[in-house]
C-alpha cells in the first residue's frame, strides 16, 4: 500500500505530533485538556486521510469526544492546580517515553506486510456474518469474544466510577428555561443520530460504540438541561448498564447449548441476531458513559 | 463554479480569521463571546456554502447538501447556547 503524503498531510501529521507534545508539556490544566481536544480532532482527520473512517468515527467520538467531555468535566471540580513537576518524575517520564518508543519501534518492524491474509479471509467469509461492514463483521462475529470482553470491562470502570463519586452527584439538577429549549431541539437530534449509527454500522462505518457514545450524550444533556426520568442512578441504570453485558452472555450460552458453538451464529439469523446485540450494547454503553460523566461531577449545584 | 467555490471559502476563512484574532485581542469576556459567536458561524456559513457549491457541481445528491446545512444550523444552536451559558455565569460572579 503506497501512500501519496501531501503538503495537507504534511501539516496534518505535524500538527498531531505537536498537539500532542504541548498537550503533555504545558502546565496549566486547562490548556492542556483545550490543546488534548484539537489534538483528538486533528488525529481523526489523520485517520479519515488514511482511509480509515472507522477509526476515524471511534477517535472523533469516543478518543476526542467522550475522552475530552470527561476530562472537561472533571476541570470544573475545581481542585488544586497539579504540583510542580520534580524532577525524578520529569526523568521517570522521559525514561518511560524512550522504552515505550523503543518498543513500539521494535513491534513495528516485525509486523508483516498490512496486505496480509486476514482481510481477504475477512472478504470471503463476510457472506454470511450477518453484517455488511467488515469491521462490525469482525467486531460481532468472528472476534465477539473480544467485543464481550471490552463489554465487561465498560461496566467494570462504569461501578468503579460509581463507587468512588461521592453522594452529591445523585442529586438532580434544576436548569433554566433556555436550557430546556436546547433540549426539546437537541434530543430529537441526537437520538435520530445514535440509530442511524446503530443501523448504519452493518454496511458502513458505525456500529455499538459510536451509537452509545450518542446516547451517553443524549443523557447527558438531558440530564444537565433538567429532564425528568433521565437519571442514570439508582437501580434501573444498575441494570441497563449491566443489560448489555448479561445479553452478550445469554447469546453465548444459547449458542453452545442449542447452536454450533460459543458465539458462532447462524447465517440465517445472524444479522438479527447481530443488531439485536448491537441496539442493547448501545444502549448499555449510552447509560455507562453518562454514569461516569454525572459520576465525575462533585457539586452538581454549583454548576449552575 | 470553481472560482465561486474558492471565494466562499476564502472568505469564510477570512470570517475565522477574524473570529480567532478578536478572541484572542479583545479584552474582556462579552467582547470575545461576540467576536467568536459572530464571525465565527458567519465564517463556517460561508464554508458550508462553498462547500455546497462543490457537492453540487460534482453532482452528489441533495442528502449531503441537508447535511451540511444541518452541520451549520447545529454550530448556531451550540454557539448560541455556549455563549450564553458563559455570559450569564460572568454575570453571576
Amino acid at each position: 500500500m503506497s501512500l501519496e503524503i501531501g503538503v495537507f498531510d504534511g501539516l496534518l501529521l505535524a500538527g498531531v505530533v505537536l498537539s500532542a507534545v504541548v498537550a503533555v508539556l504545558v502546565p496549566r490544566r486547562t490548556s492542556a485538556v483545550a490543546v488534548f481536544l484539537v489534538f483528538g480532532l486533528l488525529l481523526a482527520l489523520l485517520w479519515a486521510r488514511l482511509d480509515a473512517p472507522d477509526i476515524a468515527l471511534a477517535e472523533a467520538v469516543l478518543g476526542g469526544g467522550v475522552t475530552g467531555a470527561l476530562l472537561v468535566d472533571a476541570l470544573a471540580s475545581k481542585q488544586a492546580e497539579v504540583p510542580r513537576r520534580r524532577s525524578w518524575a520529569l526523568a521517570t517520564g522521559i525514561i518511560a517515553g524512550i522504552i515505550a518508543f523503543l518498543g513500539m519501534g521494535w513491534v513495528v518492524s516485525r509486523l508483516s506486510e498490512p496486505s496480509g491474509q486476514l482481510p481477504l479471509l475477512v472478504d470471503d467469509h463476510i457472506g454470511g456474518s450477518g453484517a455488511e461492514h467488515p469491521v462490525t463483521a469482525v467486531l460481532l462475529n468472528f472476534r465477539s469474544f473480544d467485543t464481550l470482553l471490552e463489554i465487561a470491562v465498560v461496566m467494570t470502570a462504569v461501578f468503579a466510577a460509581t463507587a468512588v463519586s461521592d453522594r452529591s452527584w445523585t442529586r438532580t439538577l434544576s436548569a433554566s428555561g433556555e436550557l430546556r429549549i436546547i433540549a426539546v431541539v437537541l434530543l430529537p437530534v441526537v437520538s435520530l443520530l445514535a440509530v442511524w449509527m446503530l443501523v448504519a454500522g452493518t454496511t458502513r462505518p458505525g456500529g455499538a460504540f459510536q451509537a452509545g457514545a450518542m446516547v451517553g450524550a443524549g443523557l447527558v444533556i438531558a440530564h444537565l438541561t433538567g429532564t425528568r426520568r433521565t437519571s442514570t442512578r439508582g437501580p434501573w441504570g444498575d441494570a441497563l448498564i449491566v443489560l448489555g453485558l448479561v445479553v452478550f452472555i445469554l447469546l453465548a450460552f444459547s449458542t453452545a447449548v442449542g447452536g454450533a458453538g460459543w458465539l458462532v451464529l447462524g447465517e440465517s439469523w445472524a444479522s438479527t441476531a447481530i443488531l439485536a446485540v448491537e441496539a442493547v450494547l448501545a444502549v448499555s454503553i449510552g447509560v455507562g458513559l453518562a454514569r461516569i460523566f454525572l459520576a465525575n461531577r462533585r457539586e452538581p449545584g454549583e454548576a449552575r | 463554479m470553481i472560482v465561486l467555490m474558492t471565494l466562499l471559502l476564502g472568505v469564510g476563512a477570512l470570517f475565522m480569521i477574524a473570529g480567532t484574532v478578536g478572541l484572542l485581542r479583545f479584552p474582556d469576556l462579552p467582547t470575545r463571546l461576540h467576536a467568536v459567536a459572530k464571525a465565527d458561524n458567519l465564517g463556517l456559513g460561508f464554508i458550508i456554502l462553498g462547500l455546497i457549491v462543490h457537492t453540487v457541481s460534482n453532482g452528489v445528491g441533495a442528502g449531503v447538501v441537508a447535511k451540511l446545512l444541518l452541520i451549520w444550523i447545529l454550530a448556531l444552536i451550540g454557539t448560541a447556547v455556549n455563549s450564553h451559558l458563559l455570559a450569564t455565569r460572568e454575570d453571576d460572579g
